[in-house]
């Protein structure tokens, strides 16, 4: 067995080398020092090999140090020869300690990778009592309103209009509320395992961003929203359906963490090789020292419960990351939050626009 | 094909054929449309689709791409061999390739999971519209809506009163939009239709003069009331930007 993601051969070449050593080193002790001493050396060598290497580098390591020792220092010296027979015990004893302990080490090893495995399982098990906490809060919390607006339709006769439209009007946005909390989650889960396509194709940032802005109309109301796109910028090459999706996700949590009248601004510039878009609003702005935590998942600013998954900045980020931009958040002065992202601008078109058509 | 009494959106008697396996789907879908006067067949398969399409001969169907037992898509293929009624498919976000194909079939339109009624009754609308100018071969020249005026027969633009000077392809582009007003067209559709079979692969034609025909036309270019962008899909033109607005 192997450690730490040596390759077998190499464990062996180690041990081979680890013998090496321990017959230069005899060379040097050789004629001052007992044999009794010199076999010390190897067997240091070979208990070092087996703490390390595993049972079969061990062995060898063991066979090497018997044969070479027999080989430089028993005599008659330069042959495997063996004129004495006690050292039949040494080699013996040698082979011995090199098997124990490369057994003792590989079994402490094992001991010590199922340890870390108990540890990540449990701080696995940790991250999923919070998602199922948090998701079946999130569910909950929209279903009991759905329900209770429901049950009070269907059994209160007496209910004047505005109540019942209230109530109706609930329902909806619950109901929205839920398919926003389904999309997040089934969005963060396709991301991460890598089942999400990217299909990029020319598209223009400002198209995106207006297309962004028509999804979330209805929720916009009447915020002031300002948008400047530069009129220099290229068209990027870009999977419209998910940077359309990050658009949503940095209004939205504008929208969740600013109070009602309170601007919200997207900006794109060209920045060298990069389309720069940035999404800023004038709200309180980030916690201090938090720009970089709340691109982690689950969290949420304020510890604010029932906003959501925390899961729109994680998303974005991943989308961001899946091409090749970079994606960050900054407290703006005097407040505010605003988040950037960077997207590559290719090299212009190589059409030529005027010939392109018929007309 | 159709019988010639039929044609306004809440005239009584259109027939609409819902294609979709959920209950629950059918059970919101029915009282929503009889409410406004429609009459339903439902069918929880593709083959009682096809079934009860050639033997009902719908006005319009609503076809859930996700059935059971076969391919929305395929189904499209298979009414449009020998219907021309419209059809709007039904899907899940993120199927924005299936849409695309459905629609490059011979769909009409599509809605996307969740949706209200006031949306499915605008697409009905807009379908049956298009329908019966079909039938009649009676274009209307003149589009009007949120500002912008374009006349087919003076190949006249113009927006809140001022003349648009547009390019020839610009207007080929606008055009084609407002033939198909209301109606999603795809960016294949549009790029054969304007630039030629031979260009329907080159999208960014498309992205750059849309941009130009949002900056002559649009009050705000980046938040376009009428040439809206159906991602991933392509452009519909909006029929009446105040409804669709409130609708949602």
């Amino acid at each position: 067995m192997t450690v730490g993601g040596r390759s077998p051969a190499r464990s062996y070449l180690w041990a081979a080398g680890v013998v090496a050593v321990c017959t230069l080193v005899c060379a040097a002790m050789f004629h001052r020092f007992d044999d009794s001493n010199l076999i010390m050396v190897y067997l240091l060598g070979v208990a070092f090999v087996s703490s390390r290497h595993g049972r079969g580098p061990s062995a060898l390591a063991a066979g090497l140090s018997v044969a070479l020792f027999d080989f430089f220092y028993v005599p008659p010296h330069f042959t495997f020869t063996v004129a004495d027979t006690q050292y039949v015990v040494t080699f013996a004893v040698m082979l011995v300690v090199a098997l124990l302990v490369s057994t003792l080490a590989v079994r402490a090893r094992d001991q010590a990778a199922a340890a870390q495995q108990a540890r990540l399982a449990v701080e696995e098990e940790r991250l999923r009592n919070i998602l199922l906490s948090s998701v079946s809060h999130d569910f909950r919390t929209p279903l009991a309103s759905i329900t209770g607006a429901v049950t009070c339709l269907l059994q209160e006769k007496s209910l004047d209009a505005a109540a019942e439209r209230d109530l109706k009007e609930t329902i909806r946005e619950e109901a929205e509320r839920l398919d926003r909390l389904v999309t997040n989650l089934l969005d963060m889960t396709r991301l991460e395992s890598g089942s999400v396509e990217i299909r990029r194709d020319w598209d223009s940032i400002e198209e995106v961003v207006g297309s962004a802005l028509a999804r979330l109309e209805g929720r916009l109301g009447r915020r002031p929203v300002q948008t400047a796109i530069a009129s220099d910028l290229p068209l990027v090459r870009i999977d419209a359906a998910l940077i359309e999706q990050v658009l949503v996700n940095l209004l939205e949590n504008a929208l969740k963490y600013t109070p009602p009248d309170c601007r919200i601004r997207i900006e794109a510039v060209r920045q060298e090789t990069d389309v720069r878009v940035t999404v800023a609003d004038e709200g309180p702005g980030l916690p201090p020292g938090e720009e970089e935590r709340v691109f982690a998942k689950f969290y949420r600013a304020g510890s604010t419960i029932g906003r959501g998954f925390g899961l729109g900045l994680p998303i974005c980020r991943a989308i961001v990351a899946a091409h090749g931009g970079r994606i960050w958040a900054e407290s703006l002065r005097p407040h505010g939050a605003g988040f950037h992202f960077t997207l590559a601008a290719e090299d212009p078109l190589p059409v030529s626009m005027a010939s392109a058509g018929n007309g | 094909m159709a019988s010639p009494q039929r044609g306004g959106a809440t005239t009584p008697g259109m027939l609409v054929l819902v294609v979709e396996d959920e209950p629950q789907m059918r059970r919101f879908l029915r009282p929503a449309l009889e409410a406004q006067g429609y009459r339903i067949v439902e069918a929880p398969t593709a083959n009682e689709a096809i079934v009860l399409a050639s033997t009902h001969n719908p006005d319009c169907v609503l076809l859930d791409l996700g059935l059971p037992d076969g391919d929305g898509i395929d189904v499209t293929r298979r009414l449009r061999e020998w219907s021309a009624a419209p059809i709007i498919v039904i899907s899940a976000r993120g199927q924005e390739g299936d849409k695309v194909a459905a629609l490059d079939a011979g769909a009409d339109d599509y809605l996307t999971k969740p949706f209200g009624t006031g949306e499915l009754l605008a697409r009905l609308r807009v379908a049956q519209r298009h329908a019966a100018r079909f039938r009649n071969d009676a274009r209307e020249p003149v589009f009007e809506a949120g500002g912008l005026r374009v006349d087919l027969g003076l190949r006249e633009v113009s927006r809140d009163g001022q003349a648009v000077h547009l390019t020839p392809l610009e207007y080929k582009l606008l055009a084609t939009l407002v033939r198909h007003c209301g109606k999603v067209l795809t960016h294949r559709q549009l790029l054969k239709e304007v630039w030629g079979p031979s260009a329907v692969a080159e999208t960014q034609y498309l992205r750059v003069y849309m941009a130009q025909l949002r900056h002559k036309i649009e009050r705000d270019p980046a938040r376009p009331a009428l040439l809206m962008t159906e991602t991933g899909v392509g452009y519909r033109l909006r029929v009446d930007p105040d409804e669709a607005s409130a609708s949602r």
